[in-house]
């Protein structure tokens, strides 16, 4: 869903009405970028489709709402990359709520790193950045060099902007771990990733991670379907001793100026893949059932789907 | 197994034919990899295999391997973990 315009080329809508809705008033930006949204939600008629209908089919009430939502959710956080430079220590409570920061204190304490297990629900890298403007030292496991992944050429210079914003603001580099024929760059990332959780730091990862880039799985029941999910982020828990601490930066629709960055308990993990997986899956599954307009993979669906339904 | 004390060069061949012997029985490789065999580009460790290689180092041979050490150069053959368990040894 990389494509933004239909008219006008997306360089205008990445590096011109980004750049210049970030400068008008909060709730003035917010407002024109909500609009934005919902033209883009009218350029992408199959997305869109494809949103409304698996929304439906996951028993969710007014889909319509829901897809309008979505998009104006997906706008809102590409705006979100021109204020990461502007976001500093005094004024990043005025943007964010933060829930469970106490978790991480006591997690680092620990001395053993932790990995934070998020989706690619609401809004990720703002909550990343936001962490390590409160002064955790956190990186993130991105699947996939962006330049390898044959972008439209607005939205590759637009990506690669905002992970130089958030790098220099999380004072981390990303980690790139992704699949592929090389084995030997996922084995790099992988101790990439150890050498992060030994150093103390906190390592993000997605549980939502499509097969094609995280090929190693095992079904979870999720939305009702048999799904598949990606298991590394248990196997090095379990090869590193680090916890795993899921996380969500969920946006305020109701101001759309203010994000909520939630950190829960560690996962208390039992040592059995296919149980651990579960767990992990259902806290996952309740944030988009109570977010739903803020997961980003609805469109997909279906990629995750391992079998047939497995509950009504 | 009880972790073997210090390490050196003369264990060369006991330490190498027991992280063979340890890759042989967890990631299902064939009898015939050798102490040069290119373990993880052939695809016989895997991304997580790697990390139970750092681990299976540590218990086994009482090292501790550093960060700096937790690179793919260290693990790419039973040769180089050799070497590695030899540097940390005692270390």
């Amino acid at each position: 869903m990389e494509k933004r315009l239909q008219r006008l080329p997306d360089q205008v809508y990445f590096f011109g009405l980004l750049p210049a809705f970030s400068l008008l008033p909060r709730k003035i930006a917010c407002r024109l970028i909500r609009r934005q949204g919902r033209q883009i939600q009218s350029f992408l008629r199959d997305h869109d489709q494809s949103i409304r209908s698996n929304l439906a089919s996951c028993g969710f009430q007014a889909p319509e709402e829901m897809a309008r939502a979505f998009f104006e959710v997906l706008a809102s956080e590409d705006l979100d990359a021109y204020y990461f430079r502007r976001w500093n220590r005094s004024n990043i409570d005025r943007y964010f709520d933060f829930e469970g920061l106490g978790i991480l204190e006591e997690t680092i304490a620990g001395g053993r790193g932790a990995i934070l297990l998020t989706g690619h629900v609401g809004c990720v890298c703002s909550g990343l950045v936001a962490m390590g403007i409160k002064g955790f030292s956190v990186t993130h496991v991105a699947r996939g060099y962006p330049w390898e992944q044959s972008l439209p050429p607005a939205f590759l210079k637009y990506a690669l902007k905002k992970v130089r914003w958030m790098e220099e603001k999380m004072r981390n580099r990303l980690i790139y771990a992704p699949a592929g024929p090389d084995p030997q760059r996922s084995a790099s990332a992988s101790l990439e990733v150890l050498t992060s959780l030994r150093s103390n730091k906190l390592v993000s990862m997605a549980i939502d991670v499509v097969p094609d880039m995280a090929p190693q799985r095992e079904t979870a029941t999720f939305l009702g379907r048999s799904c598949s999910f990606p298991t590394n982020f248990l196997k090095i828990a379990y090869e590193s001793g680090a916890p795993i601490i899921p996380y969500y930066t969920i946006r305020d629709t109701s101001n759309w100026v203010r994000q909520r960055l939630t950190l829960e308990p560690a996962v208390a993990l039992t040592g059995n893949l296919k149980d651990d997986l579960q767990a992990c899956v259902s806290q996952f599954e309740q944030v988009v059932r109570e977010f739903p307009e803020q997961w980003f993979s609805w469109d997909s669906l279906s990629v995750f789907l391992s079998g047939d339904r497995t509950q009504s | 197994m009880e972790p073997m004390r210090k390490v050196t060069d003369r264990d060369r061949d006991t330490v190498g034919r027991q992280i063979t012997e340890f890759i042989q029985t967890e990631f299902g490789a064939p009898t015939t990899i050798d102490s040069n065999t290119a373990l993880i580009a052939q695809g016989i460790v895997d991304s997580i295999g790697v990390l139970r290689l750092v681990r299976f180092l540590e218990d086994r041979f009482n090292v501790n391997v550093q960060a700096q050490d937790l690179v793919l150069e260290n693990f790419r053959s039973v040769n180089a973990m050799v070497d590695l368990v030899i540097n940390r040894s005692g270390a």
